[in-house]
C-alpha cells in the first residue's frame, strides 16, 4: 500500500489543474450590488425593528397601542397580532438556509428530528442556525414546510400577524393557527436575535412538541396543517417508492378529526 | 525599508466580520484556489466549478456572522461551496476528467529513479493509476482527490464531502482499495 500512497503523492504532485480563476474582484463587485449582508441586528437595531414591525412601537406599550390587538403565547413561542403588517415585510422569497442531505442533518442535529407521517420524505432539507426546515410539494407544486428547533429557554420566536388566530390542540399540546402574512422575530440559540421575511405568507401552525418549537407553512386550508401535524413522530420517513403510495397532501382528508379550535386568547 | 507582516487569517476574519470588504476579498484570494479545485473534483466542469467557488464565497460572507471564530475557517469555507457545487453537478455542462497525468517530464526528479529506463517505468505506472483513478465510481474518486490530489485535510474533506470526519477514513481505505484492484486489471502491479 505504501507504493500507492508513493504513487498517489506522485500524481498529486504532477497534477494539472485548469488555472484558477481570480474571483476576488467579481465576489466584492456581487456583494457591493447586492443587499446588505444578512447580519443579525444588534440589540439597539432590535429595537427599531420591532418598532416598525407592530407599527409604531406597539411592543413597548402592549395594550396600549392602537397597533398591538393581541398576544397569544406557548412556552417558546408567542405570536403578537397586530393591524398591520409592513409591505416589504410580505416578500415571498424562501430562505431556508443551508441546503443538506437528510442524512447530515440527522446526524448533526442536537434534537432528534421529527417527520410528518402524512408528507413521506422531505423534497429538500435546509438547516439555519439549529432552525431544521423540510421542504415538501403539494400536488399542486405549492411548497410545504416543515420547521423544528429545539424550543428550550434560549430558543425564542415571536411571529406578529394580522389575520386569525386561532389555538388548536395537537396530540394534546397546544398550538396555535395563523392565517395569513405573519412576520417573525427570533432568537436563535441565545446568539442573537434577527427579523426573518414571511416565507409563505399563507396559513401557518405552531405547537410544541418533545422539547422542540414546530411549525408547518403551507397554502393548504387550516385541517389539513392540523390533519399533517397530527401525523408527526420521530420515524424515518418513508422511502421514495413509498412515497408514491402514501398520503398526497392535497387529497381529500378523510379520517381526520376535526381541529378542536377553542377561542382566541 | 521593512514591510510590515500581512494580517493573519484570524485577523482578515475578524475584520471580515465586521463587515471590511477589503479584508474579505483577501480572504477569498487566500482560499479561492483551494474552494475552485474542491469544487473541480466534485462538478468536473471549470465552469461549475467557478460558479460554485465563486457563489460560495458569496454566501459565506452572508452569513459570516454565524461562523465560530473559533474553529478553522477553511473547513467551513468548503462546507458552503461543496453545497453550492453539488447543486450543480446535474447542470448539463460537459464533464471533464480529474486533470492528472503521469509524471512522464519528470526525469530524475529528487528521490526518482536515476535512468530514463527507470523513469519511463515509473511514469508508465502513474499513467495506469491515474486511468485507474478515472474508473472509481465518483465516491472513491472524490475522496481520494481530496485527500491526495488537494491535500485536504480530514476535517477539510469531510467538509467538501458533507460527512463526518470519522467516516473520511473509512471511505478513503476502503476507496484506496478499490483503486489498487483497478490498478492491478490495468496492469499496475502496486
Amino acid at each position: 500500500m505504501a507504493d500507492l500512497h508513493d504513487a498517489l503523492r506522485r500524481l498529486a504532485a504532477d497534477a494539472t489543474w485548469p488555472p484558477t480563476p481570480d474571483m476576488s474582484a467579481r465576489v466584492r463587485a456581487a456583494l457591493e450590488d447586492a443587499p446588505p449582508a444578512r447580519r443579525r441586528p444588534r440589540r439597539p437595531l432590535l429595537a427599531a425593528l420591532l418598532a416598525l414591525l407592530v407599527g409604531g412601537g406597539a411592543l413597548a406599550a402592549p395594550g396600549a397601542g392602537s397597533g398591538l390587538l393581541e398576544r397569544l403565547g406557548l412556552r417558546s413561542a408567542t405570536v403578537t397580532k397586530v393591524k398591520a403588517l409592513p409591505a416589504s415585510s410580505l416578500a415571498r422569497r424562501l430562505d431556508l438556509g443551508e441546503r443538506r442531505s437528510l442524512g447530515a442533518v440527522r446526524r448533526d442535529a442536537d434534537f432528534r428530528l421529527l417527520y410528518p407521517a402524512a408528507l413521506a420524505s422531505p423534497r429538500e432539507v435546509y438547516v439555519d442556525d439549529g432552525v431544521v426546515t423540510f421542504l415538501y410539494r403539494a400536488r399542486s407544486g405549492e411548497p410545504i414546510l416543515f420547521t423544528q428547533v429545539a424550543g428550550s429557554a434560549r430558543t425564542y420566536l415571536r411571529k406578529f400577524v394580522t389575520a386569525d388566530t386561532q389555538r388548536v390542540r395537537i396530540g394534546g399540546r397546544p398550538g396555535l393557527l395563523l392565517r395569513g402574512p405573519h412576520a417573525i422575530v427570533f432568537d436563535a440559540r441565545g446568539r442573537g436575535t434577527r427579523v426573518q421575511a414571511p416565507r409563505l405568507a399563507r396559513n401557518t401552525l405552531l405547537w410544541e412538541r418533545d422539547g422542540l418549537l414546530l411549525r408547518i407553512e403551507a397554502g393548504q386550508p387550516a385541517d389539513e396543517l392540523v390533519r399533517i401535524a397530527r401525523s408527526v413522530r420521530p420515524a424515518v420517513p418513508a422511502s421514495p417508492t413509498a412515497r408514491r403510495s402514501s398520503t398526497r397532501c392535497s387529497r381529500p382528508i378523510a379520517r381526520a378529526a376535526e381541529p378542536r379550535l377553542t377561542p382566541t386568547a | 525599508m521593512v514591510h510590515p507582516p500581512p494580517p493573519t487569517e484570524a485577523v482578515l476574519l475578524s475584520r471580515a466580520r465586521g463587515g471590511d470588504l477589503d479584508a474579505y476579498e483577501q480572504l477569498v484570494r487566500l482560499h479561492q484556489q483551494t474552494a475552485f479545485r474542491a469544487a473541480l473534483v466534485l462538478t468536473r466542469n471549470a465552469a461549475d466549478a467557478e460558479e460554485a467557488a465563486q457563489d460560495g464565497f458569496v454566501k459565506a460572507w452572508r452569513t459570516l456572522g454565524r461562523f465560530d471564530a473559533a474553529r478553522p475557517f477553511r473547513p467551513w469555507l468548503l462546507t458552503i461551496v461543496a453545497n453550492e457545487a453539488r447543486n450543480r453537478r446535474r447542470s448539463a455542462r460537459r464533464r471533464e476528467l480529474l486533470a492528472v497525468r503521469a509524471g512522464s517530464e519528470r526525469g530524475g526528479a529528487a528521490g526518482g529513479p536515476a535512468s530514463p529506463e527507470g523513469a519511463l517505468l515509473v511514469a508508465e505506472r502513474d499513467a495506469a493509476l491515474a486511468a485507474a483513478l478515472e474508473r472509481l465510481d465518483a465516491r472513491d474518486r472524490e475522496v481520494i482527490a481530496c485527500r491526495y490530489l488537494l491535500e485536504l485535510s480530514e476535517a477539510e474533506t469531510a467538509a467538501a464531502l458533507g460527512c463526518r470526519a470519522g467516516t473520511v477514513k473509512s471511505r478513503l481505505s476502503r476507496a484506496l482499495a478499490r483503486l489498487r484492484a483497478q490498478a492491478q486489471i490495468g496492469g499496475l502491479d502496486g
